[in-house]
């Protein structure tokens, strides 16, 4: 909202700048002030000019040659408006203004007459769409000063954001009203000082309400006589810098009342209401209406509209109709005055498309308690500048009053809330200054000016107190006596865990988009059954949510393969969404993904890019920091790589829990995916491993006795895999075997082809006694003859 | 010859050959050869019971003088050949300490992520505990249980994401009081940090999803100093020591009063510049006392407890701390952007 300085002052004389002003508005709650910088350049060639001398163009009858008296020396005018009058003042735009028409003036002869300067209409001065009449000043200035000055263009406006819950500021009295608090000074509000010379209202017009629901109250008054032209310029400029756009005298002076008190009015033509009467109803389904704006709006039973005996004349609260709008040959008026349902305007006003001042308004309340006052206002504002008669007496459809609200608050429980200690007295005063009536008592009775419907509770009295002891005075304490303690969740402390122990190995953590399109689940092949779908996305690429991290992540590995990156290793800790039935799950689940190389060229060492086995080896060692253990098996996700993809379980004992798939990114998937590199990447279901990875734990006894330590190498079938050869060296070797450690894998031409050596260096150790040699020897030699006869493999020590 | 001319020579080439010795290895098998359990000397006293009796006593004077002797060259000549391997071992074995070292990858936390877990730990040291909730939260929870109005802009499918019947994207942490009410008594002291959802077009100060932390603090005789202390104490721990706070009313449906706190400017400590647009402060988070109605949604006797609420954007308190202008950096997964914290 717009305030323009000068007009603020009406309401309460302050003695601050408007930055100032902007300080104390945010101080008291309004979410943002400034001034704006002035928008009036467009008029730094226009001056105020007297007409001092009209003549009739000798060749032209259309033309006068004005004689125009700028302060400083007289200048001729060659101009073409129908009634220039001689002693009044005028825009006059010099050389080198730019006219609102697009024309620059410059000093030429129009019609064989030297024409120095152009005076100007309120179209050609950017005031309005008036083009014919000249824009007279009514204002006694002096000729030659700025017509900015002239018109108080130059005032300083201040550019105010005011929250949702005070509609009461949505009006120039409203804020003059909190500023006149917080200064202590007076508030202005103007009399209405209207004279009912008119016939009687009841004689004129009639309202009938057959909505009471959506429209409370429905208050008119009746003009007659009315002489329908344009404001003056003085009216045009204020409406300007409140940012409205004239139109008429009738219209202005509803938009004035507008800007004053924050409530709407509406003028119809009198004379096109059928049956001079208004009905106040629900629109009907498909009924047509052209409004104001020109475009034809198909209406329905949510809609309120204002009609006559016949049709709708306006969208209430929203909009005005073409077919009773007022014009030059207006002669009688209607001027409404409404208390509309706040939801169903907001809604009509939604679902039409259609904002405007008075929607914006209405939508956010108006105060039922004003309305005979801003229909009386509006109708002296129009009686002091038009010649009019006003109606004896107003409309006022008003069957349940609405009494303001008591409230009976607590001092002393007020400065509890607040954690301050303001003097009873003090309070009573902040309350009084904001215009709610207190009287004293055990609990103070606080009665609450119908504008103030926000404040309902003792709380919203606190914060009225406090926003004018000031916000800034409340003293900030940390002394607590509260008996709770700070604690992080399980989730988040395995979870803070397993992000230290995945950034110390090298990875680097992201956060992807949580939501994704359905081209993911194609190209990852994922279900579709348990995705979550947005009911009104923003496009078909954010319409689920993920129910795999694994798009994430690949798209952050290519992305950053594409800037350049040699080695990327990723992971994120995140939600999945799954729907399951009609029921919502969100898991966390943690992926890793890799590209590039794990061993960059170096003069130590040859290039090695990631494999399979880094990522194996990244999902290893997170859960032996856990102390877990992971087991791999054949299978995986759809999109892995059939050969190079293993399903992850967690190993509990004699259970094996699956928790996800690793592996590398099948090539087409890769491909579609648009990276060079091949990917490898794991997703685990994280959920899995919070309870076990806190497990308790108990201390073990450090091994006391001596290793022995031996190698075996085997020939075995290409077929045989490692984790066979290593159950058998286990089986075998009980609980003596504490470890067997894959050491050395030849495949080539010492040994026969289909085959390869894999060497194992097997630890043994007993945790009650020291082994002897030939116990081992005994051991070794039983685990070869068993590995010769599962795999038909050929034994060789290892030296 | 006799035994003492033996011992003599035996003593004098064990001395030549330990002098002599050019190796630690050298000297090993020198002090084997001639002092060992079958060395010459240990053999010539084995040989005392052979000489003269009268012999006897200055011979075997005379062979545990020479063996005292050796056994002295032995240390010594050991010395002497430790500090010669020294001395060529510091010569010859050095390298080229400019080449680089062996690189090992450093990953890193995500930025968005640890200043959320940074501000939730700021506040577990207050006494706060953490929780979570439903990103796919109900209506009830999300809007109505939090005293919007049934007609409220933000409930509009233009502002919130729906789902489902009866469900939206949290556009908020808020809801999670709701739940955390419900279920316990007071007092009730948490934060709750999470994804939000809103169908914001995405600029460089919004996304459509984002983080943000919520504060709950209900108990009796909480009060809205109370919260200024704890926030002013927050922003101190986040922002450095030197930072000051502003309060100012403001409006949201789930507190009353409410509040917004400023901090300091940043770049220009409240002087004004472009970053606080002239005004010398910067705002953080939105806040306030828990609005009646909420309590009565949750069933707490509105009379008989006091609380105060908190909210706060992650993002920005990252993007105010580093200096970084587009909200859409945090979250393009750029390891250009990504190492840098
Ligand atoms: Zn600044």
């Amino acid at each position: 909202m717009r305030l323009p300085y000068g007009w603020l002052q009406e309401f309460v004389k302050l003695d601050v700048t408007p930055e100032e002003i902007c300080n104390y508005l945010i101080m008291l709650g309004f979410a943002d002030a400034e001034v704006i910088p002035n928008e009036w350049d467009c008029l730094d060639n226009f001056i105020v000019g007297r007409a001092t001398k009209v003549t009739e163009h000798p060749d032209e009858p259309h033309l006068k040659i004005v004689e125009v008296n700028v302060g400083y020396t007289s200048l001729t005018s060659i101009c073409g408006a129908p009634n220039v009058d001689e002693g009044v003042l005028y825009a006059v735009a010099m050389p080198g203004a730019k006219l609102g028409s697009g024309r620059t003036v410059d000093a030429a002869p129009i019609a064989g007459v030297n024409s120095e300067c152009v005076l100007c209409s309120g179209w050609e001065a950017w005031l309005d769409d008036s083009k014919e009449e000249l824009l007279a000043i009514d204002s006694e200035v002096a000729p030659g000063i700025k017509l900015i000055e002239a018109l108080g263009l130059d005032e300083p406006v201040i550019e105010l954001e005011v929250t949702p819950n005070r509609s009461d500021c949505l009006g120039l009295i409203g804020i003059a009203r909190e500023l006149a608090a917080v200064f202590g000074k007076e508030l202005i509000i103007p009399e209405p000082g209207l004279s009912e010379d008119g016939s009687e209202i009841s004689d004129l017009a009639t309202v009938e309400v057959l909505d009471t629901e959506a429209c409370p109250r429905y208050g008119a008054i009746a003009l007659e006589d009315v002489e329908v032209r344009g404001s003056s310029a003085e009216v045009r400029a204020r409406l300007r810098l409140a940012g409205l756009r004239p139109i008429s005298n009738i219209v202005d002076a509803t938009n004035m009342v507008l800007f004053e008190t924050g409530h709407p009015l509406h003028a119809f033509d009198l004379d096109k209401l059928a049956g001079s009467g208004i009905v106040v109803r629900r629109g009907g389904k498909g009924e047509k209406f052209v409004a104001l704006d020109a475009n034809e709006y198909e209406l329905s039973p949510d809609d309120l509209v204002i009609a006559d005996k016949e049709k709708p004349v306006a969208i209430a609260g929203v909009i005005g109709g073409q077919n009773s709008e007022v014009g030059a040959a207006t002669k009688r008026v209607l001027i409404e005055g409404a208390f509309f349902d706040p939801p169903c305007i907001w809604k009509t006003s939604k679902r039409l498309g259609i904002a405007t001042e008075a929607s914006y308004r209405f939508a956010r309340t108006v105060d039922i308690g004003a309305v005979l006052y801003v229909l009386a206002r509006t109708a002296a504002l129009i009686q002091q500048n038009t010649k009019c008669r006003v109606s004896h007496g107003m409309i006022d459809v008003y069957p349940e009053p609405v009494a303001p609200r008591h409230l009976f608050v607590n001092p002393k429980r007020i400065n509890r809330l607040l954690g301050t200690s303001v003097p009873e007295q003090e309070i009573c005063d902040y309350l009084e200054r904001l215009g709610f009536l207190v009287s004293p008592g055990k609990d103070l009775e606080v009665v609450v000016p119908t504008r103030r419907r926000d404040v309902e509770f003792e709380a919203d009295i606190a914060e009225e107190v406090a926003r004018l002891y000031g916000y800034d005075r409340i003293e900030g304490t940390t002394t607590t006596t509260c008996q709770t303690y700070g604690k992080l969740p399980l989730e988040s402390q395995i979870a803070g865990l397993a992000r230290n122990t995945l950034t110390g190995m090298g990875l680097t953590e992201i956060v992807s988009d949580a939501m994704a399109g359905p081209a993911s689940l194609d190209l990852f092949n994922l279900a579709s059954d348990n995705v979550v779908e947005i009911r009104n996305p923003v496009g078909i690429q954010n319409s689920i949510l993920r129910s795999s991290l694994v798009p994430g992540i690949v798209t952050a590995l290519v992305k950053n393969e594409r800037f350049g990156q040699e080695a990327v290793a990723l992971y994120e800790l995140g939600r999945v969404y799954l729907k399951k039935g009609a029921e919502f799950g969100e898991v966390l689940r943690l992926t890793i993904g890799l590209s590039g190389v794990t061993q960059p060229r170096a003069w130590y060492a040859q290039s090695r890019g990631f494999d399979f086995y880094d990522l194996k080896g990244i999902l290893e060692a997170l859960a032996a920091s856990f102390d877990l253990e992971f087991g791999f098996s054949d299978g995986g996700y759809d999109f892995l790589h059939p050969g190079r993809r293993a399903v992850v379980s967690l190993n509990q004992g004699e259970n094996s829990l699956e928790v996800g798939s690793m592996g590398e990114l099948a090539p087409p998937v890769s491909d579609a995916a648009g990276a060079r590199r091949r990917i490898y990447v794991a997703e685990i279901d994280f959920e899995h491993l919070i309870q076990p990875a806190s497990r308790p734990r108990k201390y073990q006894d450090v091994q006391k006795y001596p290793a022995v330590k031996r190698d075996i190498a085997v020939i075995v079938p290409q077929s045989v895999v490692d984790s066979k050869i290593r159950d058998v060296i286990l089986a075998e070797g009980g609980s003596l075997v504490e470890s067997v450690e894959t050491f050395d894998i030849y495949e080539g031409e010492q040994i026969p082809e289909g085959t390869r050596s894999i060497a194992y260096g097997i630890v043994f150790r007993s945790p009650a006694r020291t082994l002897t040699e030939q116990e081992i020897d005994d051991l070794q030699k039983r685990m070869e003859e068993r590995l010769g006869s599962e795999f038909g493999g050929k034994i060789r020590m290892k030296e | 010859m006799d035994l003492r001319d033996e011992a003599r020579k035996a003593q004098q080439t064990a001395r030549d050959e330990i002098l002599s010795s050019k190796s630690l290895d050298d000297l090993k098998s020198a002090r084997t050869k001639h002092l060992g359990r079958k060395g010459v000397l240990t053999l010539l006293l084995r040989k005392l019971g052979q000489a003269a009796p009268d012999e006897r006593k200055e011979l075997g004077r005379l062979l545990n003088e020479a063996k005292d002797e050796l056994l002295g060259l032995v240390d010594s000549r050991t010395d002497e050949l430790k500090q010669a391997t020294y001395a060529s071992d510091l010569t010859g074995e050095s390298l080229d300490v400019t080449l680089p070292g062996r690189k090992f990858r450093t990953g890193r936390r995500n930025l968005a992520v640890e200043m959320m877990n940074k501000i939730v730990d700021v506040f577990v040291g207050m006494g706060f505990t953490s929780v979570e909730g439903p990103e796919i939260e109900t209506e009830y929870n999300n809007f109505d249980a939090l005293n919007f109005p049934a007609w409220h802009p933000s409930r509009d499918d233009h502002d919130s994401f729906y789902v489902g019947e009866g469900h939206v994207l949290r556009t908020h942490t808020s809801p999670a009081q709701i739940r955390v009410m419900k279920s316990q008594p007071p007092p009730v002291r948490v934060v709750v940090p999470g994804r939000c959802h809103r169908r914001d077009t995405p600029d460089a100060s919004h996304l459509m999803s984002f983080l943000q932390i919520e504060g709950l603090y209900v108990d009796h005789d909480v009060s809205m100093a109370d919260l200024k202390g704890t926030l002013a104490a927050f922003a101190r721990e986040i922002y450095g020591e030197e930072t000051k706070v502003r309060f100012r009313p403001h409006f949201f449906p789930f507190t009353e009063p409410s509040a917004e706190l400023d901090i300091s400017c940043l770049v220009c400590g409240g002087k004004g510049c472009r970053l606080c647009k002239q005004s010398g402060w910067l705002e953080v988070l939105g806040c306030g006392m828990v609005h009646p109605n909420v309590y009565k949604h949750v069933g707490y006797d509105s009379l008989g407890v006091t609380g105060y609420a908190f909210g706060m954007g992650v993002e920005r308190v990252a993007m105010l701390k580093y200096g970084i202008g587009d909200i859409r950096m945090l979250y393009d997964n750029d390891l250009r952007f990504l190492s840098q914290f």
